[in-house]
This record gives C-alpha cells, sequence and structure tokens, in this order.
C-alpha cells in the first residue's frame, strides 16, 4: 500500500490489498471538477406573477411565509411593497394570476383573495411596516406636501415616510381617500377595510389635512415655500359630459357623483329604467349601483363586450346579477317625456377601422336610429384631470400635469404621480407611481444619482421570466385551488355588501402551498442532496458550489424543482 | 428395558389443551428418573380446539431415532370426546394402556366407546378433578397435569415425585394445585381390567 | 425466568442439563455467546429461536439490543449494520425468509462479517409446506457463508457458540442449520455450558475493521477489475483456512465439554463395504440402522457430513477412499442434477486413484417433511448392495409409486 503524492492510495498486489472494499484516503484528491465543460449557478428567475405585478409585490415569498403559517412576516414582506393590501387584495384586476405557472395543475393561484386575507389580518393585528422610520434618518424628517389622497397620494406619502420624511397629504374632500373612498362601490370596496389601511399610514407618522383645496384654499407656491417638497397626486377630478343635447336634464345623473353619493349612504332615489351610458368601470359599477337601488339597469356601450374597457369579472358578475348590457348603441339626444321620464335617442353602431387606442372605431350606422324611454340616465363615460388648479406652466395638453420620466414637474422640487400625471390605471398602478415620485424626491432632496427602482434586482433575482418547462414537474402534483367564493347574486342585488367573500387561515395556507414558488431558491435541498460529488454545500445563506469538484453533470439542474438553478459554459 | 429399547407414547388432545406441555412434563419426570427422552408435537400447524397429538420417546440409551411416533405403546387421551373424532388407538401396541380422561368408571357404557382390541383402558375424571383444583378455569379446566399424575399410576414408567417435580419445573404460577391434582388424579384413576404385576413386568422386562 | 434462563443468568459454574427444543437450545447458545445485537423476522418453524431470544434479552446484563424489523431482508441488513460497527450479531429464519435474505447474504460474507444465523430448514413454496428438507439452505451454498448441518439439540447449542468463535476468527458468517420440528420443535436433554467456561472458550470480538468515526473508512465502495478478484480470492482463502481453524475450536470444545463433533463424522466405517452418507437429523436415525444391520452381520458404516461449506475435502477422502460403494442420501435435489450433497461428495471424490474411487449411489428422499423412517434408509442401503452399478439418472425413494 502507497500513498501517492497526490493523496491517492495505491496497492501493489493482492498481499497488501485490505480483506474487503475499503478506503484508505480521502476521494478528494480527484478534482472532478476539471472534466466539466457546463456549469451550474444559483440565480433566482422573475416568477411570472411578479413580472406583471405593477405594485411590485415579492409575491412568491409573500406566499412562503403564509405557507409556514407566518402571518406576521408575510404581512411585512407585502408591506415594503404595498400600502394597501387590503384594497388591491379586492379591486386589483391581479393580472398577476393570469400568467400563473399553477394553472396548467390545478389553476391559478388565487393571489388576489390571498392578498385580502393578509391584508386584512395584518390590518386587524395592527402590523405596522417595520422598522418605522423613527430616527428619521436619511430623509431627516424633511417636510414633504402630497396633494391628494388617492391611491398615488397615500403611496408617495408612506414610501416618503419610511424613506425618513414627514409628508403631510393634503386632501380637497372631506375624507382620505380620493377614488377609493368615492368611486368604488361599498359592494367591492367598504369604506372600514380602507379606514384601517390609511389609519396604518397614520400609525407610520403620514400627517392628513382634509378639506382644503389646491386652487382654491392654497396654491402650489404657498406649499413649494413651507415644505422641501411637493408631490401632486390629485386624481381625476371633472367628469367629460356626454356633447349632446339634453344632457343636463333633471332625472340624468353623473356618475362619479351617483358612486359618491351611494358609497357615502345618501343615494339619489334611482328607480324605474336606468341606462348607464359608458363601458368602463364606472360604467359598470354605476349600473350595479342603480341596481341595487332598486332600478333597472341597461349599460349602453358603443362598441362590443370584446372592447369594453371595464375589468372583466366586473362585468361577468353584473351580468350575473341581471344587468342587460346594449352594445353597439350610442347616444344621440336626451329629451323629456310627456307625463315623466326621458326619451333617450341612440344611434346604432358598427365597428370600423383601429383607432389610436387600438380599439375599432365605432361608426354610426345611417338611418338607425332608435328611441327608448327611460327612467333616469347615468353618464359614466369618462373622467378627466381639471388642470385649472395649477398653473399654466405645469400643464400638458388638456388633461395632464407635465412631468419628466423622473417625475419631475417644469417647477423645482415640484412632482407628480398618479391620474394627473397620465398614470391612467389600476390602483397597483398608482402605487407603483406613488412609490416612484417618493423615490425621486428622495434621490433629489438627498443629492443622490438617480436610478429607477428595481425590486426585482434589488430581490436578486434576474429580468428572466420563470417559464413552467423548465421546472421539474415529478415535484408538482395536480392540486385543484380554492375558488375564492361568492355571495349569491340574487342575494347581492339587494345590498352594498361585499360581492367576493374572504378565506380562511387554512383555505389560505392551503392556497399559498399551491404556489409553486416558480424561479425561486426554497432551500429544499435537492441541489445539495443530489449532486453525485457533494459539490453543493449548504450555507448560511444559500448553497455554495465547489467548482474543484462539481463535474458539470447537470443532475442539480434537473433535480430543482423551479428552475433556480442553471447551466452556462464552463470558463 | 434393555439399552437399545424404546419406549414410545403418544398424547391425544385439541390445540389449547396442552397436550405439548403434557409431554414436556413426562419427558422432563422421565429425564429425572434416567431415562433419554425425546418428545415432539405433531409437526405442523397447531389450531386452538383442533385435535392434536403429541409423542414422547423413551429409552435408556442416547435416542438416535428421529422418525416419527408410528407404533406407540401407550396412548393418553385428553378429552374422551375424540374418540369419536380420532382412532386413538392407531398404531397401538398390543397389551398398551389406554389412558382416557372420562367421568365414567367404565369407558365403554358412556357414548365414547373405544374399539375392542388387545389394549387395556384406565379412566380418570381429570376434568372433575383439575376443576375441584382450580385448574384452568371453571369452564375450561387444563388437565393435562393431572392426566399425567395418573399416567404415573397406570405405566409405573415414572414415579408420580418426578412428575410433581417436572411439573414445579415448568409451571411457575399456580405449581403447587396442578400438583395437589396430579396426585389426586394419580389415587383417582381406575383400570380395566387392572393390570397384574405379571403383565407389567411382561411389558416392561 | 424459567429455571435454564436463571441458570444461564447467574453464571452457575456447573453445567446444568434441561429438556429443551432445537430452537430453544440454539437461542441459548447465542445467548451464552453474549451476542450483543439479535434482529430477526418471525417464520415457522424459525419463530421460538426468536421467541426465546425476546424473553432472555429482555434484561439481558451487557449491553445489547433486540431490533424488530418488517421483514427478513431487513434482519440481515440490521445485523450487517450492527457487525460493521462491531458487535456480535444474530439472526435467524428459515425458507422464504432465507430467500428473502439472499442478496444482504453476499453482503454480509463478501464484507467479512462474522454473523452467526440459525435457519431452520423448511420447504419452499409453492404449495406452502413448513415442513423440513434442506433446499432453502443449499440454494444459499455460493454466498460465501458457511453452513453446519446438526442432528441434535445439544449440537445446535454447542455449534451456535463455536461458529462464533471461528467466524471471528476467519472473518466469515456462518449459517447453522436446523431440521425443521424434527430439531427444531423436539424436545430433549440439553446440557447448558456454564456462561464462564462460554467466555474462555470465546473471546470478546475484537474486528480487524469496523465503522467507526475517530478512524473513518468507506465500506463497500466500488471494487474494480484491478482488484476484485484478488479480494475475492482472499474470501476463498478464508474459507479454506477455515477448515483447520474448526477443527482446532473443536478440540477446545471438547476440552471444556467433553463434547466434540468435526466436519465430518465416521460411524462403524471400519471393513465397511459400504459407506452410507447422511447429513442432520437423517444420519441420526441412520446411526439405528447401521447398528441393526452390523448386528445382521452386513459391514456397512455411515458417514455424517456436518460441515457443508467450506467442503471437507481431506476429510471426505480419507473417509471413503477405498470403500467400494458409498450412497449419499439427499433431503434436497438440484432439479435438473441430483441430490447436492451427492454431487458435492462424488466431485471430492473424483480426485482419488481410480482403484480408491468408490462407486458413487444417490438417493434422494425426505422433501417437504415427508419422514425418512428407518425402512427408507434401509431401502437406500438395500438398492445399492444389490447393484454393481449405480443407476445413472436420480434415484428417489420412500416415494408413491
Amino acid at each position: 500500500m502507497k500513498t501517492e503524492p497526490d493523496g491517492r492510495v495505491t496497492f501493489t498486489g493482492e498481499a497488501d490489498l485490505p480483506p474487503v472494499a475499503m478506503s484508505f484516503a480521502s476521494t478528494a484528491y480527484n478534482k472532478t471538477g476539471s472534466w466539466k465543460y457546463l456549469e451550474p449557478y444559483h440565480q433566482d428567475l422573475t416568477p411570472p406573477c411578479n413580472s406583471v405585478c405593477l405594485a411590485g409585490n415579492d409575491i412568491v415569498n409573500v406566499m412562503r411565509r403564509i405557507e409556514a403559517g407566518d402571518l406576521r412576516e408575510a404581512a411585512l414582506l407585502l408591506l415594503e411593497t404595498n400600502p394597501l393590501p387590503s384594497v388591491t387584495g379586492r379591486v386589483c384586476p391581479h393580472p398577476c394570476e393570469k400568467p400563473c405557472n399553477r394553472k396548467a395543475m390545478g389553476g391559478a393561484v388565487s393571489i388576489r383573495a390571498l392578498e385580502r386575507f393578509l391584508g386584512d389580518w395584518a390590518a386587524r393585528e395592527g402590523v405596522l411596516p417595520s422598522p418605522v422610520p423613527e430616527a428619521l434618518a436619511p430623509g431627516d424628517g424633511r417636510s414633504v406636501a402630497v396633494v391628494g389622497s388617492g391611491p398615488a397620494g397615500l403611496s408617495a406619502a408612506y414610501f416618503l415616510r419610511r424613506a425618513g420624511f414627514s409628508p403631510t397629504v393634503f386632501e380637497a374632500a372631506r375624507e382620505t381617500g380620493g377614488l377609493l373612498r368615492y368611486g368604488i362601490p361599498a359592494y367591492r370596496l367598504p369604506n372600514g377595510v380602507l379606514d384601517l389601511e390609511i389609519q396604518r399610514l397614520a400609525g407610520i407618522g403620514v400627517r392628513f389635512e382634509t378639506g382644503v383645496r389646491l386652487g382654491k384654499d392654497f396654491y402650489l407656491h404657498d406649499l413649494a415655500t413651507r415644505h422641501a417638497a411637493v408631490v401632486l397626486a390629485f386624481g381625476k377630478n371633472a367628469t367629460r359630459g356626454l356633447g349632446i343635447p339634453g344632457e343636463n336634464l333633471k332625472g340624468v345623473w353623473d356618475g362619479i357623483d351617483l358612486l359618491a353619493r351611494a358609497k357615502a349612504g345618501k343615494p339619489p332615489a334611482l328607480g324605474g329604467e336606468v341606462a348607464v351610458i359608458g363601458g368602463g368601470n364606472t360604467a359598470v359599477d354605476c349600473a350595479r349601483t342603480a341596481l341595487r337601488l332598486g332600478g333597472k339597469a341597461t349599460i349602453l356601450y358603443r362598441r362590443t363586450r370584446r372592447e369594453m374597457p371595464a375589468f372583466k369579472e366586473e362585468i361577468e358578475e353584473a351580468i350575473e346579477e341581471g344587468i342587460r348590457i346594449e352594445y353597439l348603441a350610442a347616444p344621440v339626444s336626451l329629451s323629456r317625456r310627456p307625463g315623466g321620464g326621458i326619451d333617450l335617442r341612440c344611434v346604432r353602431m358598427a365597428l370600423g377601422e383601429p383607432d389610436e387606442s387600438g380599439r375599432a372605431r365605432p361608426v354610426a350606422v345611417p338611418g338607425s336610429e332608435f328611441t327608448v324611454a327611460v327612467d333616469a340616465v347615468v353618464k359614466a363615460l369618462g373622467e378627466g384631470v381639471d388642470l385649472g388648479i395649477v398653473p399654466e406652466n405645469l400643464r400638458k395638453g388638456e388633461w395632464r400635469v407635465s412631468c419628466d420620466e423622473r417625475r419631475r414637474t417644469p417647477v423645482d422640487n415640484v412632482f407628480a404621480c398618479g391620474d394627473c400625471a397620465g398614470d391612467e390605471g389600476t390602483v397597483a398602478d398608482a402605487i407603483r407611481a406613488g412609490r416612484e415620485a417618493a423615490h425621486a424626491v428622495a434621490s433629489t432632496l438627498l443629492d443622490r444619482p438617480y436610478a429607477p427602482p428595481n425590486l426585482t434586482r434589488d430581490r436578486g433575482a434576474s429580468a428572466e421570466v420563470a417559464k413552467f418547462k423548465r421546472f421539474n414537474r415529478a415535484y408538482f402534483r395536480e392540486e385543484a385551488g380554492v375558488s375564492p367564493s361568492h355571495r349569491p347574486a340574487s342575494e347581492r342585488r339587494a345590498d352594498f355588501r361585499e360581492v367576493a367573500l374572504p378565506l380562511g387561515e387554512e383555505e389560505a395556507r392551503a392556497e399559498a402551498a399551491r404556489c409553486f414558488k416558480c424561479g425561486t431558491c426554497v432551500r429544499c435541498d435537492n441541489c445539495h442532496v443530489f449532486c453525485p460529488d457533494m459539490a453543493v454545500t449548504k450555507t448560511a445563506r444559500g448553497y455554495e458550489i465547489a467548482y474543484d469538484y462539481c463535474k458539470g453533470c447537470g443532475v442539480c439542474v434537473q433535480e430543482c424543482p423551479r428552475a433556480a438553478i442553471h447551466l452556462r459554459r464552463a470558463p | 428395558m434393555r439399552p437399545d429399547e424404546r419406549l414410545e407414547l403418544r398424547i391425544h388432545g385439541r390445540g389449547g389443551q396442552g397436550a405439548v406441555l403434557a409431554s414436556l412434563i413426562l419427558a422432563d419426570a422421565a429425564h429425572r428418573e434416567g431415562y433419554h427422552v425425546q418428545v415432539f408435537p405433531e409437526f405442523g400447524v397447531e389450531r386452538r380446539g383442533a385435535p392434536v397429538a403429541a409423542f414422547a420417546r423413551l429409552g435408556r440409551s442416547p435416542i438416535r431415532d428421529r422418525t416419527k411416533v408410528y407404533t406407540p405403546h401407550h396412548v393418553m387421551v385428553l378429552d374422551a370426546a375424540l374418540v369419536r373424532s380420532v382412532d386413538v388407538t392407531a398404531g397401538l401396541q398390543p397389551n398398551g394402556w389406554i389412558l382416557l380422561n372420562h367421568a365414567g368408571r367404565d369407558a365403554g357404557q358412556d357414548g365414547s366407546p373405544l374399539p375392542e382390541g388387545p389394549w387395556r383402558v384406565a379412566t380418570v375424571d381429570a376434568t372433575s378433578i383439575a376443576a375441584e383444583h382450580g385448574i384452568g378455569t371453571s369452564t375450561a379446566p387444563i388437565v393435562n397435569t393431572t392426566m399425567a399424575g395418573a399416567f404415573a399410576r397406570v405405566t409405573a414408567l415414572v414415579s408420580i415425585d418426578a412428575i410433581c417435580d417436572a411439573i414445579r419445573e415448568r409451571i411457575g404460577a399456580k405449581a403447587e394445585s396442578n400438583i395437589a391434582g396430579a396426585r389426586a388424579a394419580f389415587d383417582a384413576v381406575s383400570v380395566r381390567p387392572a393390570p397384574t404385576d405379571a403383565a407389567l413386568q411382561a411389558m416392561y422386562r | 425466568m424459567t429455571a435454564p434462563q436463571a441458570a444461564a443468568r447467574e453464571g452457575s459454574a456447573a453445567a446444568s442439563t434441561r429438556i429443551l427444543t432445537g430452537n430453544q437450545a440454539a437461542a441459548y447458545g447465542a445467548y451464552l455467546s453474549q451476542v450483543q445485537v439479535v434482529s430477526a423476522y418471525p417464520i415457522t418453524p424459525q419463530t421460538t429461536v426468536i421467541e426465546t431470544l425476546a424473553e432472555l434479552y429482555r434484561d439481558a446484563p451487557w449491553p445489547s439490543r433486540f431490533v424488530n424489523v418488517e421483514s427478513e431482508h431487513s434482519a440481515m441488513a440490521a445485523c450487517i449494520g450492527a457487525s460493521m460497527a462491531g458487535a456480535r450479531a444474530f439472526t435467524a429464519t428459515s425458507s422464504q425468509g432465507l430467500a428473502l435474505m439472499h442478496e444482504l447474504l453476499h453482503w454480509a460474507s463478501a464484507q467479512r462479517l462474522p454473523l452467526v444465523m440459525v435457519n431452520v430448514n423448511r420447504a419452499l413454496a409453492p404449495g406452502w409446506n413448513i415442513w423440513t428438507d434442506q433446499n432453502d439452505s443449499l440454494s444459499q451454498r455460493d454466498t460465501g457463508w458457511m453452513q453446519l448441518y446438526c442432528e441434535s439439540n445439544q449440537e445446535a447449542l454447542d455449534t451456535v457458540i463455536q461458529a462464533y468463535r471461528v467466524a471471528e476468527q476467519v472473518q466469515i458468517p456462518i449459517m447453522v442449520v436446523l431440521d425443521a420440528f424434527v430439531l427444531s420443535h423436539t424436545a430433549e436433554a440439553v446440557s447448558l455450558p456454564s456462561p464462564e467456561m462460554v467466555r474462555a472458550f470465546l473471546p470478546p470480538r475484537d474486528p480487524p475493521f469496523r465503522l467507526d468515526v475517530e478512524e473513518p473508512h468507506a465500506f463497500g465502495g466500488l471494487l474494480t477489475p484491478d482488484h476484485y478478484q484478488e479480494v475475492r480470492a482472499k474470501l476463498h482463502r478464508g474459507m479454506e483456512d477455515a477448515i483447520p481453524i474448526w477443527g482446532e475450536a473443536e478440540r477446545s470444545w471438547e476440552a471444556f465439554t467433553g463434547r466434540a463433533y468435526d466436519a465430518v463424522v465416521p460411524y462403524r466405517t471400519e471393513d465397511a463395504e459400504m459407506v452410507l452418507v447422511a447429513s442432520a437429523t437423517v444420519a441420526s436415525t441412520a446411526r439405528d440402522v447401521i447398528d441393526a444391520l452390523r448386528a445382521r452381520g452386513k459391514k456397512v458404516g455411515l458417514l455424517r457430513v456436518r460441515l457443508f461449506r467450506p467442503t471437507p475435502h481431506d476429510a471426505l477422502r480419507l473417509a471413503l477412499r477405498g470403500i467400494p460403494r458409498v450412497a449419499v442420501i439427499d433431503r434436497n435435489i438440484s432439479y435438473g442434477h441430483h441430490g447436492i450433497f451427492f454431487q458435492e461428495i462424488k466431485s471430492a471424490l473424483y480426485d482419488l486413484p481410480a482403484r480408491e474411487r468408490p462407486g458413487m449411489f444417490g438417493y434422494v428422499t425426505g422433501l417437504g417433511g415427508r419422514d425418512v423412517t428407518r425402512g427408507v434408509i434401509l431401502d437406500a442401503v438395500g438398492r445399492t448392495l444389490s447393484r454393481d452399478r449405480a443407476e445413472p439418472e436420480t434415484v428417489w425413494i420412500g416415494r408413491k409409486e
């Protein structure tokens, strides 16, 4: 028996062989890593849900914590990116569920329902984001004014506060929340839910002043002199007119006004045949509100269902509840009908060439006019921004505050976000915009080089989206999910209580467990266990690959259930 | 008994009645009296309640014969009702004893008739004796120890003292009531016809 | 605690004699060898071996474990693990259970682990049969285990103890084989050696290598064509060495107890014109037959083969050279060939000079528990003596025509 210089043990013949197969030296001399032409590396990918979430929520890691029953940690992680989880958990059109890889094996994970579950839990428990910036560095407590308390303003204030600033939110209405409070019916978002979310902001030191209106009670100049920076985050504050004769008749209602009055518990008397004109969420909300107030609602839309901008599930729920939609019809004029009521004169439309929005342009069909007798008409064609409240040099066109990609307006230290800045979109989009504005304020006031926020990169994930075809399906089985249940249509048309029912904790944990955790290393140890050369070792932060011994066989990549390990050409 | 002579016994019982233990008690007792012994159960699967048998082979020299017992010198029957379903006299040698656990003094009179043949019959009401001594339960008395006592009396192969010593070794708990039962059976056994000393001597030489 | 248990535990210097079944005797053999790990799975007719051990090990006074498992395969695996760690380990099985162990039997021998296993010879299914024949153990002929076939309960006890001594000297596992029922369930007088005596005969195990965190080795790894043959040659040589070492163990045991058995046991073979070869309990009954024939002036003898593996070639040749007729009774069969003892012995004698080479007669009988009576044995003798030459085909005796 001889020990070679490299540590190997060799035998000269039968005499010095042991009686059994046994080792006399470590196999460490054998640097199997020299054989490889490929090498593995750990790299988290962007989960598909995450790739489309405008709020930038770290959905997969929130799921992991819910699954583990660690609700507080889950809530804290969600609050890192989303100041209003109970709100988005109800009203977000959940684009995240559309590309969910779980879809192929039992249906997409009900991410929105889980967000609602977690947001409500956090609100109930009074969870505050952590750490609360008590010392106030690095924003150093400098004061920032935020105009508007809709989702964009709330988001900007939240992230400013977390960056160490002292934001004050100015709201023209008597109560905070903007569109969330006045524009979304209670059956989708009860005010109590919103109140708890805003309480959380107050809890970390965001100040609110209500009943004060820019352009009336104070001017931009006042704010700019009193605060280190100003963030304009007001929303749509003017309803578009129909532009047809008779639109101001008695019995013709403004849609936003109708929703606000209903939400405030002081709805107008609305009954009989109600025609709602429009195809967006406001139109659908108005129709469903009219229905709940005792009316018989019909939506008039000039294109077809395919072009309707309202959320698909809202349309479906409306139809379930018995709302009729008259497609390819546009109002021409309104007139008072003898004996009460309104004659609504309409014209048939046909779809023509696509317009600048990409949708087919509706064209009136000559001679197709018809008249409907109704008791009320609701105008819900869309809203615009009244720019009269800001100086002229801040206006861009008819409907937008002018700002660049860093959200700077032409006035120093004045920033803009939300609907007024053209971020026309969902609550999640407003949250993103608010975060961007806060980020821009911070980099300007702290004189830091500006880089656009990139949550995916900050989490260490690559921009590549994790695809199901790269997963090892042996580790997953078909599993049906919970479908968040809805109250029956017959019951919900009678009141303003919430349509969708909440998940219980057990349900939520089971549903979160269905999440594949796409492209995200969950420390399952498969790479460590399967490596035939024991080249993958566990560390406090994850795994380390000993490239001296990794021979590039790719077993770890093959056995990674969720594509968090990849192969590249070895150097 | 010549050194190369063998004496073979067969015990009939039902699974659970203790036929095997009866054979072991006889073996222990015989071993104490200087015999070489070999005992074994019927080879195979035992089922509670089913007819079973156990065997013993005795001699004055080491026993090398390891075949089954085909022609026993004596037979012990732990339950007289077995006589109806099992041929308890199969292979039984002429002049051999059949010791029956039976209530009647004359085994011929009570519905469990024995085939006529050149053997001798002894009976003992072991069931009653065992019950009186609290051996087993009152509904299912265990008769193997009492029958061993009766066997000593009938065959005179081993002494009742050796039987009692063997019982003491094999049965830890309740040995004394079993011993009392064995002694009672030793005294109570009745034979038909009574063996003569000459006959016994002819048998055992 | 029964009296023999108490005697075995108390360590009274004097040997005590008890009426024990073969299975109980084998279990006492393991207990008196101070086995540290017992792992076994019950199977008729082996069950009472482990029942007895379970009772004995309930509070054995030395560090020990009785490992319950869910199969014979696991039982052998547990014994291998225990033995690798340096413990003295024991198991027992029978028939289908032994067949299930087959793969691991190779592991135990090629890893040179001195296990001792009692196998109660039982016929293999199908048709279920719980009675004795030797096909189960002989099917394991080439697994590298030594095999010894016992003919009495005393021998079963003694052989287990002897087996540990030899196994630990040559690092080869040993199978001690008992006939189902004929030994396993038959009670006879057995002399229990005192624990002191057994300790003096059998020193504590001192393995040349073992699993040891202080001195780590990887065992059972890759053994390439470069080395495999050499390592296997060592196992073969270990088997050959075991024959004289077994002899030494017999002499030592004889000095302690007055009892010896040896690898092959001749009986009245002097001047014999015909020698009957048999193993296990058939050999025991055959002695009575030989005595009866000798009494009638027939020049016949018996050779009992106790050690089947390693094959005691020299002893077989010495015992049978120049005997005109040798008749082997096999309670087993290698289908399509012959009885297995027959072919082994024939092979061992082939190298004898032609004039000393016996005429070989082979008889198969007693399969599946069929009683091998004196009549059957007499038939083998009669057929052999009445023919000048062996019948070429396998001859069945004691078979219903």
